[in-house]
């Protein structure tokens, strides 16, 4: 019997050294009350001032290239940078393509960069009679 | 042995349970954030006005990663722009989220005699305060309106705010440190950080010359009250009459340099054409481009809105805001007739120095029609504004502004 209970009591053990360790750090000498709500997403909290932003990407239109464009873009910033622009002839979107890629030095290649450029061409170009954006 | 299988069950259900619970618990937001995406995309996403943002209500949305958030045109006709509604502007994802004040030091380092390492208690306590009511306005605001359209954060007017700032001057600070005789440029750091390695760091330079004025400052009030994080908490620097990508949030280093600074964010970004409008043509690019400085000349409507119907035969009030680097606004002059004849609207009183000044006019229009209204200021040293500008970037408009108003 004895050693039938000694493994859920290793296992009950660990249990709770991991829900301990799990705490929130600022909340374990603090109570609720030191926390003051600037709204729902800012907190003062003592001398913790912090916040909490929420991002919501943009629908973009399933047409070829969007893979690309969304895992390449995203990696550094909102594809909102995409949807609040109006629309652009190919040489403008390459220029900007070339500028994430020289000058803050997104690591994308070549060949995938101009696929991207094909993809906002598709979307929001101007050079196109079609228009999916 | 049953009780042991039973007792195993349960403890599997807890560990789960409790799986779930760390996992929440270590959660900063992010990766809830992406793998939320698909869900939450058609939420919220298009709605423009989203109020979920700290310290912020009502805010017109250009990005939210970094965030971008327009102040929406009435707020426009608030002398001094409300903390809440004051536009945001990052250039970097990774943005200041969370700090402890207590802990924080603003370092002053390089070529001065005794390096600095500021609380915020010492900057409260060991300076001079000092305040200012000055015009922060985003080098590109208003780039939505260039024709043709330039790429870029697409802000309307609201790109700007009007607000009170309390801190200390750089001057007195600097002093402190003793800066050499050989110095050229003092630079100012955030602590945004780029999301790789390789985006350039948000770093913005002064000549000693300028950071050494008596009206540079840097801030650790707005408007009376604690920075919004959004918008640089815990200290920004204030750069009277310059533009704002110069009032570095989030400031924690200022370096003292005895060569001239060649820093991504001003060798390479916010340049605009070397001559005193800004102007260039799409097919011929200027080859000589500096940096961004101070505000040019502009004026916009701010009541009535665009496309408003006004009806004929009553007084109609025309209001909005004329601003320059601080070298004061002399006339505004309004046309309602395209161009054609001008009249002069009255100014208020100056709020300050750096501010902006607003205008008015009561105009009572006496045919029905469609009246295409412009407005065009003049400064104290005689400048005005153009009739046609454009450059690549879409920085310093200066252009004479249009609305469209429908008299029924």
């Amino acid at each position: 019997m004895k050693k039938k209970t000694i493994y859920p009591a290793i296992l009950t053990g660990l249990m709770i050294i991991a829900l301990i360790s799990c705490q929130p750090k600022e909340e374990k000498n603090d109570t609720k009350a030191d926390v003051k709500a600037v709204d729902s997403n800012s907190t003062v909290h003592g001398s913790i001032h912090k916040i909490t932003l929420i991002n919501n990407e943009p629908t973009f239109p399933d047409v070829e290239g969007r893979d690309l464009f969304l895992n390449n873009c995203m990696t550094c910033h909102t594809t909102r940078y995409i949807s609040m622009q109006p629309s652009f002839s190919r040489k403008i979107w390459q220029a900007e393509v070339t500028k994430m890629i020289e000058k803050f030095h997104a690591r994308i290649d070549t060949n995938v960069g101009k696929k991207i450029v094909d993809y906002l061409v598709r979307i929001k170009g101007t050079d196109t009679a079609k228009k999916v954006m | 042995m049953r009780n042991f299988k039973n007792s195993l069950l349960i403890l599997i259900l807890l560990q789960i349970i409790i799986g779930f619970m760390f996992s929440s618990c270590n959660n900063d937001g992010n990766k809830e954030q992406s793998s939320d995406q698909n869900k939450k995309k058609d939420s919220v996403a298009d709605d423009p006005f989203l109020s979920h943002y700290p310290e912020k209500a009502g805010m017109i949305l250009l990005t939210d990663r970094p965030p971008q958030l327009e102040t929406p045109l009435k707020v426009l006709r608030k002398d001094i722009t409300p903390n809440e509604s004051f536009f945001v502007r990052w250039h970097l994802s990774n943005i200041l989220r969370e700090i402890d004040v207590d802990t924080f030091r603003l370092v002053i380092d390089g070529d001065v005699d005794k390096p600095l390492s500021l609380s915020m208690n010492d900057l409260k306590t060991k300076f001079k305060p000092c305040k200012i009511i000055a015009l922060a306005e985003c080098a590109g605001n208003s780039r939505s309106l260039f024709k043709p359209q330039v790429p870029g954060s697409q802000w309307v007017n609201g790109g700007m705010g009007n607000a009170e700032w309390t801190g200390v001057k750089v001057k007195d600070i600097l002093e402190m440190a003793g800066i050499k005789k050989n110095v050229v440029d003092i630079s100012f750091d955030g602590l945004d950080e780029g999301p790789l390695p390789g985006v350039p760091d948000f770093v913005k330079s002064l000549s000693v010359a300028h950071a050494m004025d008596d009206e540079v400052m840097i801030a650790y009030q707005m408007n009376g009250k604690d920075i919004p994080m959004l918008n640089g908490f815990p200290l920004k620097l204030v750069v009277p009459g310059w533009y704002a990508t110069y009032w570095v949030g989030a400031l924690h280093k200022i370096e003292v340099l005895n060569k001239p600074f060649d820093g991504f964010w001003m060798k390479k970004a916010y340049l605009a054409p070397d001559n005193p409008q800004g102007n260039e043509k799409s097919d011929s690019l200027s080859k000589k481009m500096v940096p961004v400085t101070t505000l040019a000349l502009h004026s916009i409507f701010v009541e009535p809105e665009p496309d408003a119907v006004v009806p004929s035969g009553k007084p109609c009030l025309v209001e909005g805001l004329a601003f320059d680097g601080g070298i004061e606004i002399k006339k505004v002059e309004l046309s309602m007739d395209n161009g054609a004849t001008w009249i002069e609207s009255k100014l208020d009183p100056e709020i300050s120095k750096y501010s902006w000044r607003r205008w008015r006019y009561n105009w009572t229009p006496s045919a029905s029609g469609t009246y295409h209204l412009k407005v065009k200021a003049t400064n104290a040293a005689g400048e005005t504004q153009s009739t046609a500008q454009w450059n690549r970037s879409g920085y310093g408009r200066t252009v004479i502004e249009t609305l469209d108003v429908t008299v029924k």
